[in-house]
């Protein structure tokens, strides 16, 4: 009798289930369901991707979208968390077979040839009011002009065109366990200077002799290491940087200086460059032996686990911490050598600026999107000032937009707007062989019979042909946007004078025609630069 | 009994099942929800105050045939492969149209992907047409600054003396041209940015100024402007009076108006690190200040008004040099860029020079 109910229990449910089915998809998604507008508004679902796993933001994307829908009943925005480890598969699969998310956290995998293929131009954007900053001091500016970096961090200087609109600001502080500091120390003062953060360092190992603990003093891994360390290494080479820039440019590029090596203006045995190594290994001596074989969140754990005092890492995992660590947390910003200094004093300018740093998390508008005009319109939601401040207060991240008011939280991160220039590294950003034999033989840096000296004999023979290397696949890239230039000038021309009256397309040929000669110097400087080196080297 | 039993457990299971596949239909699944999408929908710019609704979307309604304007709106996005197809399928009427459609082909064969030596070979044929048929109205002219440009970036090795030749033909036949003074401002990079003997840029560099009278447009001139600024500002060890003249190129420059931000800021920190190196101080004080004004967040405020401070300092008689000073040049003998290293704590950057 009780199989009999359960087997006709069991049917039952299936043939409901099937009849469900059935009914759903003929009759579609209700309007009831998608949260129809009561005028009768028809349903519509947005999606937008990212990668910020990280705690927080997350569940500042849930409110804004929870927000927007309010505002409008019928859309649906649906917040997409992709990983890390495979957005950039994710993303090209989607974009290739045109399944795209309307809107695309712009970043990982996205090569600017990706950009101009599946994205769509956001100039109109750029250059418009966003009525959702009316009522506030923003109503009638420009968008771009509403966010600290100009939407610099939406703007794609290769392709001479907006395709992002960017949500947060990023700095990179030392994060503290202060109640471990107050242990260690009997105080929870914060070290302002470098030497006052070795001084701490080396409290830490008395304090392990003394009690046979084995507290690291900065938990270290092949992600946070050398956030600190190319930090303070260019502060070793801000002096060099400055009397190595010609007249004029005070904040001369890659190039410029790959040129000034090759020219033996400087070299890996400049002074100011051995003091920068010096004081990576220095500061290296503080973290776990091995660190550089570690990943993220080795470093992570071992903080958080209150095995380590201090961990330097960026503001984006400032909320995943507080809310992992069991202690309270303290964050100062990154202590550089003082001038004073006897051994890293002499080629410093002091703390590094970070007022030129632009803004993230950027997010672009797929060609695909079915919804374009909604979805540009959750875009300036989310770039609106009251949204963007929503963003920064539940996320716990720094805002985008200018004038806002940050959580206590924050306001550590806001960026240093009066700290010197930085001088550069010799893993120059984007020269990928000079990067890879950097990297490879870094070992030697930290072993404790290695040091500066052994380290500079590993990379120095494949140094000067990594950088050639470099500045050869720079060279071709460049040429391709020079060569992109041409068709894009002729079609920015046509339209100019299509509408002749019209500021906007006048505007955007003039900005091309800048912009691009910038490119073409860059290039015809890099040929320049071959040309002379391949005289010089063998 | 045992055998009821396991029959219980697999009728459970199955009703269980069952429960799990009827809430996973009733809760609303973005799959679901993505299959009602079909009819797209359009929102007109919403009113941040109060709440208010997209209004109906119209999905874009593409013409039957492409215009020429579309294969140009793709073109300045980008999608050359796309603006080619629209460009070899629009409509266009013989005579201009006709010949506009065949410089936007031509236009974008040139960066059609893959790039091929054919699309290259197809987009030469077409300019020659152009440029050498008749008229010789804006098409043909910019027909030849395209020769010209494929000249110098597509040909290997390129054939510079050809573009060059194009370039002063074209200033010289068709002033006020966009193309034929855009060609100039590129003829400045071209002619100057090469390995070559001091002696010879010296000579490039007069030739180039002579060609400034010839520019009519405030595009031309600025363009020109900015280039032979920042190329006297980057050989700027070759010649005495290399970095005057970069002043006097960037401030004409900057009189034309420049558009783009960061060349403006470059610009303007240039001439006032030119001007303070020359001795022009009020000047090097203009600029400094018109930069720290406009450019807030940027990251070389902080350097540049340090700087200017030090302009306005009273001068402090020269301390005696000391070699360990943290800001004694390393690189001796660089007297501009002893001023570049120049800081408060060191003295002015007068007392420096």
């Amino acid at each position: 009798m009780r199989e009999k109910i359960f087997n006709t229990l069991g049917l039952g449910l299936l043939a409901l289930c099937f009849i469900v089915s059935v009914a759903r998809i003929l009759l579609g998604n209700s309007p009831k369901e998608q949260g129809a507008a009561k005028d009768g508004a028809e349903p519509v679902t947005i999606r937008f991707a990212h990668w910020q796993l990280e705690n927080g933001p997350r569940d500042a994307f849930d409110r804004i979208a929870e927000e927007y829908t309010k505002l409008h009943p019928n859309v649906r925005v649906i917040p997409m968390a992709i990983p890390e480890r495979i957005y950039t598969n994710w993303l090209v699969t989607q974009l290739v077979g045109e399944t795209a998310p309307d809107l695309i956290e712009i970043g990982m995998g996205a090569t600017e040839e990706r950009v101009a293929r599946f994205f769509t131009p956001l100039a109109d954007l750029a250059s418009s009011p966003n009525p959702y900053n009316r009522g506030t001091d923003l109503e009638g500016v420009p968008l771009r002009d509403t966010f600290f970096d100009g939407m610099e961090g939406g703007y794609q200087a290769n392709l001479f065109q907006y395709y992002g609109v960017p949500i947060s600001g990023f700095t990179v502080r030392m994060f503290y366990n202060l109640d471990l500091l107050k242990t260690v120390t009997g105080s929870e003062k914060l070290p302002a200077t470098y030497e006052e953060l070795v001084a701490l360092c080396r409290k830490v190992e008395e304090y392990n002799a003394r009690n046979h603990r084995s507290i690291t003093p900065i938990a270290g891994s092949k992600y946070n290491g050398p956030i600190l360390m190319t930090r303070l290494f260019s502060s070793q080479t801000q002096t060099l940087s400055e009397e190595l820039s010609p007249l004029g440019k005070v904040d001369a590029d890659a190039v410029q200086r790959i040129n000034d090596y090759m020219e033996g203006k400087w070299s890996l045995d400049s002074e100011a460059v051995r003091s920068g190594f010096d004081l990576m290994r220095e500061v290296g001596q503080f973290m776990q032996p091995g660190f550089f074989q570690l990943q993220r969140d080795d470093a992570t754990l071992l903080f958080v686990q209150k095995r380590a005092l201090m961990i330097c890492t960026g503001s984006w995992d400032a909320t995943s911490i507080r809310q992992q660590a069991a202690f309270r947390v303290g964050v100062g910003q990154i202590p550089f050598p003082a001038k004073s200094n006897p051994q890293f004093g002499k080629y410093t300018r002091g703390a590094l600026s970070e007022a030129g740093a632009n803004a993230g998390l950027s997010f672009g508008l797929t060609r695909h999107s079915k919804h374009p005009e909604i979805a540009r319109d959750f875009l300036l939601f989310l770039a609106s000032r009251p949204i963007n401040e929503l963003w920064s207060k539940t996320s716990g991240w720094l805002p985008a937009v200018v004038g806002i008011n940050v959580n206590p939280d924050v306001d550590p991160f806001l960026p240093i707007t009066d700290g010197a220039l930085p001088g550069f590294v010799p893993n120059f950003p984007g020269m990928a062989d000079a990067e890879r034999i950097y990297t490879n033989s870094m070992h030697r840096l930290f072993d404790p019979f290695g040091g500066t000296e052994a380290f500079v004999e590993l990379i120095k023979p494949n140094y000067g042909k990594a950088l050639l290397s470099d500045i050869e696949r720079q060279r071709r890239t460049v040429l391709d946007t020079v060569q992109r230039s041409d068709t894009q000038l002729a079609a920015l021309a046509a339209l100019a004078a299509r509408h002749p009256g019209e500021v906007e397309y006048q505007q955007r040929l003039e900005d091309f025609m800048q912009s691009a000669a910038v490119n073409e110097q860059k290039y015809l400087q890099i040929r320049m630069l071959i040309k002379k080196t391949s005289k010089t080297l063998p | 009994m045992q055998k009821p039993e396991r029959f219980l457990k697999k009728q459970q299971a199955i009703v269980g099942i069952s429960f799990a596949l009827l809430g996973a239909i009733l809760i609303p699944s973005t799959g679901v929800a993505a299959s009602a999408e079909a009819s797209s929908q359009k929102s007109t710019p919403p009113d941040a105050t109060k709440a208010t609704t997209p209004a109906k979307a119209v999905k874009p309604t593409k013409p039957t045939k492409p215009t020429l304007e579309n294969g140009w709106e793709d073109a300045s996005s980008l999608l050359f492969n796309g603006a080619r197809d629209v460009f070899t399928k629009a409509d266009a009427q013989p005579g201009n149209e006709e010949r506009e459609r065949s410089l936007g082909l031509a236009v974008t064969l040139l960066n059609v992907q893959p790039r091929l030596q054919s699309n290259l070979d197809r987009a030469r044929e077409r300019f020659e047409a152009l440029a050498n048929g008749t008229p010789k109205d804006d098409l043909a002219v910019a027909a030849k600054y395209f020769l010209a440009r494929m000249d110098a970036f597509y040909e290997m090795p390129p054939r510079l003396e050809n573009a060059r030749k194009l370039y002063h033909e074209l200033i010289a036949e068709h002033a006020g041209n966009l193309y034929a003074e855009y060609g100039i401002t590129q003829l400045v990079l071209m002619d100057l940015y090469d390995d070559i003997p001091t002696e010879e840029r010296a000579r490039r560099f007069s030739a180039l100024e002579e060609l400034a009278p010839r520019l009519t447009t405030q595009a031309g001139r600025r363009g020109y402007h900015i280039n032979m600024g920042n190329a006297y500002l980057t050989f700027g060890k070759e010649g005495e009076d290399f970095h005057a003249r970069a002043i006097r190129h960037l401030v004409a420059a900057e009189a034309e108006g420049i558009t783009r931000w960061q060349v403006e800021a470059a610009s303007w920190i240039a001439i006032g690190e030119l001007a303070q190196a020359q001795g022009q101080t009020d000047l090097a004080k203009t600029y400094y200040g018109k930069f720290l004004e406009k450019y807030k967040r940027d990251n070389r405020h902080y350097t540049i008004e340090q700087r200017l401070k030090a302009l306005e300092a009273p001068a402090v008689p020269a301390a005696p040099e000391d070699p360990n000073s943290p800001n004694a040049p390393e690189t001796p003998g660089n007297a501009e860029n002893a001023t570049a290293t120049a800081t408060p704590e060191a003295g002015t950057p007068e007392s420096s020079l």
